[in-house]
């Protein structure tokens, strides 16, 4: 087990390395440069030459990398070239609120699992043709405009949700205000969970033990809530390391829907001001954070299912 | 005992029941023929084809039918609301916005079928060799697929249409670049357990080249597996299209996307609810037939799924 943790650890670190240089040489391969963003085409030579000294951009690619990274390490991403403040202070103000409005998401999006096992024991009934349907609708239309189009109704008819967080710290307010961008990331794991679970289900359902179990006379609730729903939730920790990848790519639609001041909206603003700086440390701390997460849920998985021999 | 035999003879062995069926002579039209007999599939397709047509169409259509140019701005007649001159009405510039959808479906329907192309041209290659060689090749293509994968991909999407403002076909290239994980994954699992089957081996011997083992002998063999994901990729990418361009970072205007419209609708959100509206509906009807006849389809391939 702790070796299967040691190198778990490894695999990540590296990974983050791969992820880090491949970000890195993006950067560089930009168009003119990195100081094509920063730049005034109208400065002449000399200035860019200066420059280039200045960002330490004159010396050898690998040694430039060897730098940043090294940088990167200690949390220091630079400035922000809009903010002027270092880009980690930024994103620490931000990442608050998305960690907050995700991680409600996840949550409520769990009891896709309770849809997807109710599914799986009335298999082919109304209920479970009923979610099937709505799965492919719920797939098929995208969730941040399903949003837009709430607010549309709450700006045009009944006032049901406010168009925009509310400006101070009042509790009510704020709980009224990310019930709709909750519930909408929610239902991506609705729908993701209760397809998973139903199949994971079904599956665990035709096994011999669960047969046994229900030879041996055991009621009805004791086979399913012991015997069948236990050992079907275990690879559900598997998907949820999977999604959260897809719960960061959500809230960056849903934080600009809601003009919701997380990373997702910061994420845009940088790039809608070039601010290459802040872009990057973004895309490599996203990045981490969903390493991080798929880590735990490998550990975790570990522990879950003692069938599993992981080293 | 002996029974026993003659039985096992003909009970598909363990191992071939999570095999996908094999492409023999005749696989695809029996395929064609459960196909219809699956009316809800027949109707997505029928669905499907229309909306292909009318953006191939659009020419036509906006000039003798809508009587509207998707370009043409006229500004005493902008932000109108739906009317009989104007179907769906007009944007911000006084354009139509009927004739704005047709085009906005050409752009993203190609985009669709570009990115695919893209992303199926490398995870297949790339799936392929992973699932044939193993050892170091598939070492090194699994950490690629790693990398690709822990980065959130909008994040990824927007640092790089930042970086290279790209073009329609630029970003066509960048979704493709970063969204072919998935096939690759899908493909090397499938190579995978057919490696080690007879008719491999049986193609080695008989002299053939790695390429065309790969390509003539496996790869017609797990494309069933491939077929399905069609649907999925271009689903995907003008899903992802959509988004982006919402964001400001996809499609530029003025070439008129189903994702740019939405984001154009925005200034006068609330008065123009049609802005809104079209553009979304048309996205999901588009995604919703393309799901449905994935369904179907990937019953008519492999009919042991249906149980």
């Amino acid at each position: 087990m702790y070796r299967y943790v040691l190198r778990r650890l490894v695999q990540s670190a590296f990974l983050l390395l791969g992820i880090s240089a491949m970000v890195f040489f993006v950067m560089r391969i930009a168009p003119g440069g990195p100081t094509a963003f920063t730049g005034d085409p109208r400065l002449g030579k000399v200035y860019l030459e200066q420059q280039r000294q200045e960002f330490g951009l004159d010396q050898p690619l690998p040694v430039q990398y060897g730098k940043w990274l090294w940088q990167a390490l200690q949390g220091n991403f630079g400035r922000s070239y809009t903010d002027k403040r270092p880009v980690m202070t930024v994103i620490a103000e931000r990442a608050p609120r998305t960690l907050l409005l995700s991680g409600l998401s996840l949550l409520f999006g769990l009891l896709g699992i309770v849809f997807g096992v109710f599914a799986a024991l009335r298999r082919g009934g109304i209920y479970d043709n009923g979610l099937r349907i709505l799965t492919v609708i719920g797939n098929a239309v995208p969730h941040w405009w399903l949003g837009l189009i709430i607010l549309l109704i709450s700006a045009r008819t009944i006032k049901i949700f406010p168009l925009a967080p509310p400006t101070n710290g009042a509790l009510l307010p704020w709980i009224h205000f990310l019930i709709l961008p909750v519930l909408l990331g929610a239902l991506g794991g609705w729908l993701g969970f209760s397809r998973f679970m139903r199949s994971e289900m079904l599956e665990v359902i035709s096994q011999d033990y669960v047969r046994t179990a229900r030879a041996k006379g055991l009621n009805e609730s004791t086979v399913t809530f012991r015997h069948a729903l236990r050992n079907a939730l275990i690879p559900v920790v598997t998907i949820l390391g999977g999604s959260l990848a897809g719960l960061f790519s959500g809230s960056i639609l849903f934080e600009n829907v809601f003009s919701y001041p997380g990373l997702g909206k910061l994420a845009v603003e940088a790039a809608f001001q070039r601010d290459l700086p802040v872009t990057m440390a973004l895309v490599l701390i996203s990045a981490a954070l969903v390493i991080v997460g798929q880590l735990i849920a490998d550990i975790a998985y570990g522990f879950v299912d003692p069938r599993v021999k992981l080293d | 005992m002996s029974g026993d035999v003659r039985a096992g003879a003909n009970t598909p062995r363990l191992a071939d029941a999570r095999r996908p069926p094999p492409a023999t002579p005749g696989y695809f039209r029996r395929v064609w023929r459960r196909l219809r007999q699956d009316r809800l599939a027949i109707m997505a397709l029928v669905l499907l084809l229309a909306i292909v047509a009318l953006a191939l169409a659009a020419p036509l259509i906006s000039e003798h039918l809508l009587h509207a140019d998707p370009n043409r701005v006229r500004l005493t007649q902008k932000l109108k609301p739906p009317s009989a001159e104007h179907w769906l009405g007009t944007d911000e510039y006084g354009r139509d916005t009927a004739a704005r959808l047709l085009y906005a479906g050409r752009v993203s329907l190609t985009f669709g079928f570009m990115v695919m192309a893209i992303d199926f041209s490398i995870g297949v290659v790339l799936g392929l060799i992973a699932g044939y060689f193993g050892g170091r090749v598939d070492d090194a293509i699994n950490a690629l697929i790693q990398i690709i994968n822990n980065i959130p991909t909008i994040f990824l999407l927007i640092a790089l249409a930042v970086i290279f403002s790209p073009s329609v076909i630029g970003l066509a290239f960048l979704f493709g670049v970063t969204g072919w994980t998935g096939i690759a994954r899908q493909v090397r699992g499938r190579v995978f357990a057919e490696r080690g089957l007879d008719y491999v081996d049986a193609a080695r011997l008989a002299g053939a080249s790695t390429s065309r083992i790969l390509f003539m002998h496996i790869l017609p063999n797990v494309s069933s597996v491939i077929l399905v994901l069609i649907g999925f990729d271009i689903a995907g990418a003008i899903l992802g299209e959509a988004a982006l361009s919402y964001l400001g970072f996809g499609v530029q205007i003025p070439t008129p996307s189903w994702g740019n419209m939405l984001s154009n609708a925005l200034a006068t959100f609330s008065d123009t609810p049609w802005l809104v509206i079209a553009p979304g509906l048309a996205i999901s009807l588009t995604l919703f037939a393309i799901y449905l006849f994935n369904d179907g389809l990937r019953d008519a391939l492999d009919p042991r799924l249906n149980k």
